[in-house]
């Protein structure tokens, strides 16, 4: 090849470190190293975005799962209570020696229900004040069973029949559930507000209603001082 | 001075500001030079620098290195991307050359009378297009398909500014010295 030899020797010169080294070299290395670094620190700041906005999105898809959820529990009403009635034994609090156990707790409404139906298995009816011992032996001569009647008729727990009073809880229920309509015409944060509302109430219920220190809410007073009637068999 | 070694390179790996800034201060010069070569310009060529090293220190820690002749490769040749985005960038940057160059024999005398600050400034006088593809081709070792890939021409455009920046050489080395090339080139 035509003049390889001075080609040759060109590659050698601008490859060759130290021919290169002689180069006069004017240029502030100071300056460029900050540029560097503020590029980097930009760079950096710029990670941030993203970040953030990954955040902000994860907390409004648990905000929105958490609503979601919220919805789900309240849509069935009457088995969400009766579930806390399956969960309460009612034959550990109430003072008669029985296996069987209450699980078919549920409130109602109204009193129409009880009126119609007075002893059926989802009327939340408890019945007397505490019995004390007292009590009993008083009672015992005037109310006891008459031996002529049958077995099943009988009452074996508790000698006397004791006085009955029925608890008609009238319990205001958390509103029905938004239906698919309302949700598209709502917007998410007046859902969330009415969501927010409808669960205070919804505790403020469960509070009042399943608090069991002395003196507090239904469960206390059924579990201190009502006995049922379906245990007693 | 300090050696670099692979374990300082592994330090710039995990974004160790002190063992980035050694690796600066180390190839800072040669990258500077390496840009210079292409660019002429002293302010384009440090923003070149900036930028290389950003990207380097941006894509160390996914990169793996044998030995630090691999790095050094690795560097050099982001600097050789990042000066030829500069130069693309340029308005005035154009490859195209219609001017054809006489082909001269030159004497092995004359060759071996040149220095190196010659042959650095003859290279650095070439037009921006012929500098280019013969930096790239002679210098740094990327055959003409590859050429043709970084600075989107034909593989036949490449070898013909490479040849026309070898003929403008010679036709300059001539120059240098008139008299002494008059008595010493044959023709």
């Amino acid at each position: 090849m035509q003049n390889q030899k001075l080609f040759d020797k060109i590659r050698a010169s601008l490859a060759d470190e130290e021919t290169l080294k002689q180069e006069p070299l004017e240029w502030s290395k100071e300056n460029v190293w900050q540029k560097i670094e503020q590029r980097q620190h930009q760079k950096n700041k710029k990670l941030w975005g993203p970040l953030a906005a990954t955040a902000a999105l994860v907390v409004l898809m648990g905000g929105y799962v958490w609503f979601l959820a919220v919805v789900e529990v309240e849509n069935p009403n009457k088995n969400r209570l009766s579930v806390v009635g399956k969960q309460r034994e009612i034959n550990k609090i109430v003072p008669v020696q029985t296996k069987k156990k209450v699980t078919d707790f549920k409130f109602h409404k109204s009193e129409k229900v009880l009126d119609s139906e007075p002893m059926s298995k989802d009327t939340f009816a408890v019945f007397s004040l505490p019995i004390s011992l007292a009590d009993v032996k008083n009672t015992s001569k005037q109310d006891s069973v008459p031996p002529t009647a049958p077995a099943s008729e009988m009452q074996p727990v508790v000698e006397n029949k004791p006085k009955k009073r029925v608890l008609v809880v009238d319990i205001d229920l958390p509103d029905a559930p938004p239906t698919a309509d309302h949700l598209l015409k709502t917007t998410f944060l007046q859902r969330f507000s009415q969501q927010a509302r409808r669960l205070k109430t919804e505790r403020k219920f469960d509070i009042k209603a399943l608090d069991r220190k002395p003196g507090n809410g239904i469960w206390s007073f059924v579990g201190q001082s009502f006995v049922i009637p379906d245990a007693k068999q | 001075m300090f050696l670099i070694t692979l374990a300082t390179i592994q330090q710039a790996q995990k974004r160790d500001s002190k063992a980035q800034r050694h690796l600066f201060e180390y190839y800072g010069n040669t990258l500077y030079r390496l840009a210079f070569r292409y660019l002429r310009e002293r302010m384009e060529a440090e923003d070149v620098v900036a930028e290389s090293f950003c990207a380097i220190f941006e894509n160390l820690p996914k990169a793996k290195f044998e030995n630090v002749l691999f790095f050094e490769a690795w560097l050099k040749r982001i600097t050789v991307n990042e000066s030829l985005k500069a130069l693309k960038k340029r308005a005035n940057f154009q490859l195209l050359s219609n001017t054809e160059y006489e082909a001269f024999t030159i004497k092995d005398e004359i060759i071996e009378s040149l220095t190196a600050e010659q042959i650095l400034e003859l290279v650095s006088q070439l037009p921006v297009g012929y500098r280019t593809v013969f930096n790239l081709y002679e210098i740094e070792g990327f055959t003409h398909a590859e050429i043709a890939k970084l600075l989107n021409i034909n593989e036949g455009t490449s070898k013909s500014q490479l040849s026309k920046a070898k003929g403008l050489l010679q036709k300059r080395i001539i120059e240098l010295d008139k008299d002494y090339a008059k008595s010493k080139i044959v023709r």
